[in-house]
């Protein structure tokens, strides 16, 4: 047997290539005819969901580092959002590859409906990285994707990772389709979604010499449909993210409303990833410290957070430890250069005071909506399961009783 | 195959069939409690492990390949290996299907499986025609290759879970979990594994295999648990745990996913797995018909093998239907049975050399 072998050998080698040549002279021929799907918008249009691809364009001259690489929107409308994402393809002539898409934005009109079951196709495929970054749009989630062809940034970055730093310093959330589901799906059913909003510079640029408008560097495969994005001819307008002031709130995947400003701030607050804030500490003793506001940054923080029962009453510990801030404003009538001991120490009952309240209102807020904004209920299940089930017949009846104790611990303030 | 290579086959063998679909299927069964019954598992195999151990001890391979003297015995041995035939094919056909799974239908999107199944049908025919010394050289030149990345995929994946959900412990149905043991025993023969490796080799030492054995089950319960966690109700859609652990992990980078290599290196496992029980059941058929030439019987064995894959699991539901339905009773079977059969073998054995020493027959010789 073996010398049956050995005498075939080449015989095995060239089957074997045989059967691998075809795919590789194919290879080549298959990625030109790939579209790099990065971003996807979906809105609601007549009943039908009309989504929007965000395509990367690849040229020879296309440079890794993105910056050259330029992007073409093609948007097409179906009664499902599968068969709207297979229509792209027809439309570019090419196949859609989905598995660099690294955000989906969703528009208004989709909001109405259980987002769990819109975004369902993206959790079951395959080829989609649930890993992908869901944000809301204000109107239309088309106009959003499109502005981001100005974007100052490279194609490469995307808004995924702008929004990783984003969260880290407390401006906005980096929420993955896959948490939002998850988020969702469990017994506290809440989740928690970045607002995109990206607003024009007017400003004329001297540094973009193509201007708005891209439809010449289209060519063939602009007259295939595709559909430039952002504002056509006339200079350069960047786009630049509004700062985060408002988050969407969903509860069993439907939108129930918005948190905005100091809500915000205090949901930043009591959010593990966000380790950089600013704060604005206020309402001083005038006798000890006569200042109207102090400025905090927050440099490194954490957060806890325990659930317990008092008296059958459900009462959330959140816990704010600040391990590193320093004080890089103080606004008062007289310069203060250095503050004194008993200063300091009302600066951090201020700043202490300030973040107590920023939570309390974003928690009052979340009751408001109905909506278990830190996982109380789920905490609950979780380490008083006998007792929560007893007492409370289900998670709203749970969150009208529950109590909020927020604690903050400062370890370091410089100044 | 030297002790060494015994623990380390045993080690990925065991690593290899439980970290594909599995941890999917039972989350859509038991919930977040899914973990216990690996857990439950372990100490069954455990059990088996020790009684597999006496067999050994009593039992050579020689002994049950080679035809019994008596006819009742000859008869008793052919059901053996025919019964042991298949259920080592299905176990390597079940391994294939996982391979398939990720290759196909998660990792290329356009794979023409029936044309390049033929590829992987080589590499594996190849590893169980070279010899299960081969096979057991090739684990130990890929162990820390394939020990490795799956150590650094469940690193990556433990900073995205939230281990918390195996809570609340009073919420565990412990029934509904005994309920469920005979469904996914397919995925859990490792007492056969350690019998069919421990018939090849020597000086293996019981309390290092329970210890290596429990340390590989204690740590596959860690990576199952960081799986639900990571996806909650999602975990029971996914299509396989070890494409999808470290896919959190890595986004910071925003170069797409380059934990894929280590995946592709811990796929190894599988493969190699695969040809292990392939080259038993091709072990086994031979020594069922000695008169046909044991070469074609490997070909036949392996063109079974492609057509259950190409032809008769179309889909997922035929694949569950025939794994975790009721052909897992078959598995059941051969799992408790075919250990039982061996000890009575063994005391069959034992009796019969202790006939031949008596004081009597050393006179009479």
């Amino acid at each position: 047997m073996k010398d049956f072998f050995k005498k075939r050998i080449g015989l095995i080698i060239l089957l074997v290539a045989i059967f691998a040549f075809p795919s590789s002279l194919s290879t080549q021929a298959r990625l030109n005819m790939r579209a790099i799907v990065t971003g996807l918008a979906i809105d609601k249009v007549d009943d039908k969901y009309e989504v929007t691809a965000q395509i990367v364009k690849t040229s020879p001259s296309t440079e890794s580092g993105g910056e050259k690489a330029t992007v073409n929107f093609v948007s097409d409308n179906d009664e499902t959002v599968i068969g709207a994402i297979s229509k792209l393809s027809y439309k570019t002539g090419k196949t859609s590859a989905f598995s660099h898409t690294n955000f989906i934005i969703i528009g208004k009109d989709v909001l109405e409906e259980d987002l769990t079951q819109t975004l369902d196709y993206f959790m079951r495929d395959n080829i989609t990285n649930d890993s992908m970054l869901l944000l809301v749009a204000e109107e239309k989630a088309s106009n959003e994707i499109k502005k981001t062809k100005d974007v100052e940034l490279s194609i490469a970055i995307g808004l995924q990772k702008v929004f990783m730093y984003r969260e880290k310093e407390g401006d906005g959330v980096m929420n993955s389709v896959l948490e939002f589901m998850k988020d969702s799906k469990e017994s506290s059913g809440t989740s928690v979604v970045s607002l995109l909003a990206l607003e024009k510079n007017d400003e004329q640029s001297e540094d973009n010499p193509t201007g708005g408008g891209s439809s010449s560097s289209s060519g063939s495969s602009g007259e295939s449909g595709t559909e430039d994005g952002g504002e056509q001819g006339g200079g350069s307008k960047y786009q630049y993210f509004k700062a985060q002031t408002e988050l969407g709130c969903f509860v069993d995947g439907r939108y129930v409303g918005k948190l905005e400003k100091d809500e915000v701030l205090g949901y930043m607050l009591a959010n593990k990833k966000a380790t950089i804030d600013d704060v604005y500490a206020e309402d001083f003793d005038k006798s000890v410290f006569n200042a109207k506001r102090v400025g905090v940054k927050i440099k490194d923080k954490t957060n806890k957070l325990k659930i317990r029962y008092e008296n059958n009453i459900p009462c959330l510990d959140l816990v704010v430890k600040i391990k590193n801030s320093a004080i890089y404003e103080i606004q008062s009538e007289e310069f203060i250069d250095a503050p004194t001991d008993a200063e300091f120490s009302e600066i951090k009952n201020g700043l202490k005071k300030k973040i107590a309240e920023n939570v309390s209102k974003c928690f009052e807020k979340s009751k408001e909506l109905k909506a278990d904004i830190w996982g109380a209920y789920l905490l609950a299940q979780k380490h008083h399961y006998k007792q929560t089930n007893m007492y409370y017949k289900n998670r709203e009846d749970f969150l009208s009783n529950l109590k909020l104790n927020v604690i903050v611990e400062i370890d370091r303030l410089e100044y | 195959m030297s002790a060494r290579q015994f623990y380390i086959m045993l080690v990925i063998g065991v690593f290899s069939m439980k970290m594909q679909k599995l941890p999917s299927l039972v989350y859509g069964e038991l919930g977040k409690d899914g973990y216990l019954l690996f857990l439950f598992y372990m100490l069954i195999n455990l059990l088996f492990i020790v009684l597999v151990f006496y067999i050994l001890k009593k039992v050579k391979l020689t002994q049950i390949l080679s035809p019994a003297k008596s006819v009742t015995l000859c008869g008793f041995r052919k059901i053996i290996m025919i019964v042991a035939a298949v259920y080592f094919l299905t176990q390597a056909l079940l391994l294939y299907e996982h391979i398939q799974g990720l290759f196909a239908n998660t990792l290329f999107d356009n794979l023409s499986w029936a044309l390049f199944s033929l590829l992987l049908l080589f590499a594996v025919f190849f590893l169980a025609y070279r010899g299960i010394e081969n096979i057991a050289l090739n684990y130990e030149i890929y162990f820390w290759v394939i020990l490795g990345s799956a150590v650094i995929i469940s690193i990556l994946g433990a900073g995205y879970t939230d281990f918390s959900v195996v809570l609340p412990f009073e919420s565990i149905e412990f029934g509904k979990i005994l309920k469920a043991l005979p469904n996914f025993s397919f995925w859990f023969g490792d007492a056969i594994l350690v019998l069919i490796l421990g018939l090849k080799s020597k000086e293996i030492k019981l309390s290092k295999t329970i210890l290596f054995y429990v340390l590989t089950m204690c740590f596959v319960s860690f990576v199952v648990i960081e799986f639900f966690g990571m996806y909650g109700d999602y975990s029971a859609a996914q299509s396989g745990l070890i494409s999808v652990l470290s896919s959190q992990a890595l986004l910071g980078l925003n170069v797409g996913r380059i934990d894929w290599f280590l995946i592709l290196f811990a796929e190894i496992g599988a493969v190699l797995t695969c040809s292990v029980y392939l080259y038993y059941s091709c072990l086994c058929a031979e020594s069922m018909f000695p008169k046909i030439k044991p070469f074609s019987i490997k070909i036949l064995i392996i063109l079974l093998l492609y057509i259950f894959d190409v032809f008769y699991f179309v889909d997922m539901a035929a694949k569950l239907n025939f794994f975790a339905g009721d052909m897992s009773w078959f598995s059941v079977a051969v799992q408790v049975v075919l250990p039982i059969i061996l000890l009575i073998v063994a005391g069959s054995i034992n009796r019969q050399n202790k006939g031949i020493n008596t004081p009597e027959r050393r006179r009479l010789k």
